[in-house]
């Protein structure tokens, strides 16, 4: 969908959902009467549609705002995101949130419709808080979270090597785990290079950048899901290792 | 037996004896399958080590599902693009 059909469509929609009902009845109302009532009348419900699409706007950007304390909330609880993601993505948010809250001035002081429809597409054309913000902040946190995992699932490869080594100079047959762990190793790399991806990926895009943002926030979503699997595999593969060295500590079965 | 003969062998038994503590492990530890394996092999294994292993390891699954609830905000964010259009 292009931009101005999506802009088309949001003005359609305020438009039906604040005025039909009101201006139908009006218009009946007034079919008889004289001129100049005519021109009060129409007065009168431009003024009523004038306030009921400045309140749906003023909802629409609450309900924006919302979102974004919704967001810094997220990026502020997580533990595994980057400070530097961190900074970025808070920074944005609360320029979004001041842009918005200008933007609700500005609807509130309008006074006649044609300056409201010209404010009315800003809510969504210069901040894409659903289209862009939301899903670039959430991909973000995921992939930070996922190179977090990874980080560990590294250390946890040279535990793993470690132990192996001295099990190796006792005689105890270890190849199969050192092949297990090579295995690990490639699936953690693969893990956390694409997980290291994702930022570099979405953290650029902005509101300038809808429609085509879309595709590239997909496309990261992939990316990470790919890490995801990886990620898994790996830990997998770890308590594998883990349980062959407890085996062989305990007398177990080794091979 | 010559004593000179004896005393080199029971010098190559010790040599052997001593090599084995430090070296390769031999007997049930060489095989791992036994159940009593030699001290000297738990020791090159400590628990600290186990449980190193096993704290790192512990929260794992919690912590992948940690990452599991993001990519599914991350999806539903996405899904809502819609939003955008409909105030």
């Amino acid at each position: 969908m292009t931009m101005k059909r999506l802009t088309t469509v949001a003005l359609a929609a305020l438009m039906l959902a604040t005025v039909p009902g009101a201006a139908l009845a009006q218009e009946t109302a007034t079919t008889e009467r004289p001129t100049e009532d005519r021109q009060a009348a129409v007065a009168e419900r431009e003024a009523r549609w004038l306030d009921a699409l400045k309140t749906r706007s003023l909802e629409a950007i609450e309900k924006r705002l919302a979102t974004i304390d919704d967001l810094e909330g997220a990026i502020n609880r997580s533990t595994t995101v980057g400070t530097g993601h961190a900074d970025q993505l808070l920074g944005e948010l609360r320029a979004s949130a001041a842009g918005l809250e200008a933007l609700a001035g500005d609807i509130r002081a309008a006074g006649d419709l044609a300056t409201l429809w010209e404010l009315i597409p800003k809510i969504f054309e210069d901040y894409r808080i659903y289209a862009v913000v939301a899903p670039k902040v959430h991909l973000v946190l995921a992939s930070d979270a996922a190179g977090a995992i990874a980080g560990r699932l590294e250390e946890t490869t040279g535990t793993l090597g470690d132990v192996l080594d001295r099990l190796d100079e006792f005689g105890i047959a270890v190849t199969d785990a050192e092949l297990l762990l090579a295995e690990m190793k490639e699936l953690v790399a693969s893990g956390a290079a694409s997980a290291v991806a994702v930022p570099g990926m979405v953290l650029n895009l902005t509101p300038i950048d809808y429609p085509g943002s879309s595709e590239t926030l997909r496309s990261a979503q992939s990316v990470l899901q790919s890490a995801r699997t990886d990620l898994r595999a790996a830990g997998d593969t770890a308590h594998e290792i883990v349980r062959f060295i407890k085996n062989a500590i305990g007398g177990g079965d080794t091979t | 037996m010559h004593s000179k003969t004896r005393t080199a062998l029971l010098l190559l038994a010790g040599a052997i004896t001593v090599a084995g503590c430090g070296g390769k492990a031999t007997g049930s530890v060489g095989t791992g399958t036994d159940a009593g394996l030699s001290p000297n092999v738990l020791a090159a294994v400590p628990d600290v080590a186990v449980d190193e292993i096993d704290s790192l390891l512990a929260g794992f699954d919690e912590t992948l599902a940690e990452l599991d609830q993001l990519l599914n905000q991350a999806a539903a964010a996405l899904a809502a693009e819609e939003m955008e259009i409909l105030p």
